[in-house]
């Protein structure tokens, strides 16, 4: 038996704190040149995947 | 790459063959992928050499939810719509790629279609992929590259595997915003 599928972890105390912290810098956030090219780069190797796939792809891929 | 690929989710009849560096996925592959599948825990696709029983790469995803204690101070400061007790996710229980086919970025290509997939393409609301990722530094730094980011910070290196997650909101905006900067359509 393989190692088991961990469960996510409930998040208590410094480690809520530093979640929560992510989400507002998420709602203030503004990308940068840089945080769209990368973007651009994961749409390129999707689309490439995705073409190489396109005769059978599952529901919601 | 001189090999057409083809894709498909794993079922009970097939019979690929796949062998990576880690003992525990090529069990997981093996042994442990289509009966998660058939009990509904963990569904797996395969990415394989078409008209071939070799598999290339392999992701397992599960439903998941980000679950926090109420931090009340935290809350008040973010917009309403985020003032939620969990966060839906989606899980990247296993990824691994064959050893024959190294050194082609399919671990950075399978990652990226899983975040636009699960950000444009998804049935329903998931704003985060979590990820258990061995906790060995070569896979910690694939992901942490990748934009993800730990759960809790200091924990034993003892560990198997690390707790780590990934904003799709973040991947959202960055698409978004580079789609009307460049004029590029999203097809």
């Amino acid at each position: 038996m393989a190692l088991e599928i961990q469960a996510t972890p409930y998040l208590k105390g410094k480690n809520a704190e530093n979640f929560f912290n992510h989400l507002q810098d998420v709602d203030n956030y503004t990308p940068s040149e840089k945080d769209m090219k990368e973007a651009l780069r994961t749409y390129a190797n999707y689309k490439e995947i995705k073409k190489v796939r396109a005769n059978n792809l599952p529901d919601g891929f | 790459m001189d090999f057409k690929i083809s894709f498909k989710e794993l079922a009970k009849t097939d019979s690929f063959k796949f062998q990576c560096e880690e003992d525990d996925l090529n069990d997981f592959f093996n042994n442990d992928a289509v009966p998660h599948s058939e009990l509904l825990l963990a569904k797996t696709y395969v990415y394989y050499k078409e008209g071939t029983d070799q598999a290339i790469a392999f992701f397992t995803v599960s439903n998941d939810a980000i679950k926090s204690e109420d931090v009340k101070s935290f809350k008040r400061k973010l917009s309403s719509a985020k003032r939620y007790p969990f966060f839906p996710a989606v899980k990247i229980g296993r990824l691994g790629r064959d050893i024959n086919f190294k050194g082609l970025s399919f671990g950075q290509k399978i990652l990226d279609d899983i975040k636009h997939s699960f950000t444009f393409n998804n049935k329903t609301g998931c704003c985060f992929i979590t990820v258990d990722a061995y906790n060995n530094p070569k896979i910690l730094d694939f992901y942490k590259e990748n934009g993800f980011r730990f759960f809790i910070e200091e924990e034993s290196e003892d560990r198997k595997t690390r707790a780590m997650y990934y904003n799709l909101q973040i991947y959202k905006k960055n698409f978004e915003l580079a789609m009307r900067n460049y004029k590029i359509g999203n097809t």
